[in-house]
């Protein structure tokens, strides 16, 4: 992470979750070592079993709660999917939840989604940055400390 | 089954902005079908709403609940734990259960979370069409089964009107069939386009929702 300075100077310490599909990693992939929870930024994972099990409820009831900044979903590649439609209905309901959050005024780049496959834990972690960048330029969610 | 869509949210927040509690009120039949207002969307909106009011400066506890019926009373019970608790309600269900929890809950104000539109049904999964304009005289199988009132945008009886584009389509929507063209290939495939020939007499309207209020009566239901 080369950003710390930049965050620490601020006091936001972003935090993100990461929401991935199973099928999107490479074989023998370990998926402890995606956590993270340094000085500057955190970022919490969650493996599903396909992206397309995520609710649009699910995904504002986290960031209702306050306990992160951003969501970052990764679904599988576009023909890995095991259910064949699974990441297509995620991306649509990730896009829907977006534009509900532009209706109360919240920044929608707060959730994004990613396809990707055989991902390694580095390539993860790199997904995880980008959504964790875009939540620094929007600043801490509004919904900090509501729960 | 009854079709409903969403309010905007804008206008969902103006109604709350002045409760500290509500309830949201969904509906698990016809609402829950056309995904509009059954336990799914309640799951969404409390949340949702939920955020708008913090972001607003003003939060408001929401509890939500999904009722099995709403346009049936017996099932109101369940809301009583909340009634004490609660200053608003926001139905989800159509306009008919919005008006019995009104009924049943007359010192609090029921606020309507969808506009009601039409009787539809789901031909392809997030899609849904007109089918029935509780017309109140219905002569379906007049047609073969498919209503020229509910699914022709001029309501035509007697036949297409020129409207009708080379595939088949109405000339109001390109995605539309031409109810008219569907009902004549129907006749065609039954080896029936005689039949439509027949000039149809003058309809009894007077059942219909756009004559007035509807009271029904069945003595044989009664106790």
């Amino acid at each position: 992470m080369n950003m710390g300075k930049k965050i620490l100077k601020n006091g936001f310490k972003p935090a993100i979750l990461l929401l991935y599909c199973a099928q999107s990693l490479a074989d023998n992939t370990s998926i402890d070592d995606i956590h993270f929870n340094g000085h500057s930024a955190s970022i919490k994972s969650q493996v599903i079993p396909c992206s397309s099990k995520i609710e649009v409820s699910h995904l504002l009831k986290i960031l209702e709660s306050g306990h992160v900044d951003g969501i970052e979903i990764v679904g599988c590649g576009i023909r890995q999917c095991r259910f064949l439609l699974g990441k297509n209905i995620a991306e649509k309901r990730t896009d829907y939840t977006r534009n509900l959050l532009a209706q109360i005024h919240m920044e929608p780049d707060r959730i994004g989604m990613t396809r990707a496959d055989g991902l390694s834990v580095e390539g993860l972690f790199q997904i995880a940055h980008k959504r964790l960048k875009k939540v620094i330029e929007l600043g801490p969610s509004p919904m900090r400390g509501s729960s | 089954m009854i079709f409903a869509e969403a309010k905007p949210l804008s206008e969902l927040i103006e109604k709350i902005r002045s409760h500290n509690t509500i309830l949201i009120a969904g509906c698990a039949t016809c609402v829950s079908e056309c995904n509009a207002g059954g336990e799914r969307e309640v799951q969404i909106l409390q949340p949702l709403l939920s955020m708008a009011m913090k972001k607003a400066g003003h939060p408001v506890r929401i509890y939500s609940h999904t009722l099995e019926k709403q346009c049936e009373s017996e099932f109101f019970d369940e809301l009583s734990e909340y009634i004490d608790r609660i200053e608003a309600i926001i139905s989800i269900a159509c306009g008919i259960g919005i008006q019995a929890l009104s009924d049943y809950f007359p010192g609090l104000p029921v606020y309507p979370g969808v506009n009601t539109t039409s009787l539809s049904i789901r031909e392809e999964p997030g899609l849904w069409v007109s089918r029935c304009a509780a017309c109140g005289d219905c002569k379906v199988d007049e047609t073969f089964g498919i209503c020229p009132i509910a699914r022709c945008s001029k309501n035509l009886l007697n036949g297409p009107c020129g409207g009708t584009k080379n595939e088949g389509k109405c000339e109001v929507d390109d995605d539309m069939d031409c109810v008219w063209h569907l009902i004549c290939e129907r006749a065609r495939s039954l080896d029936k386009l005689d039949s439509l020939k027949r000039v149809n007499s003058i309809r009894d309207w007077s059942g219909s929702f756009q004559t007035g209020p509807k009271r029904i009566l069945r003595d044989e239901l009664r106790s």
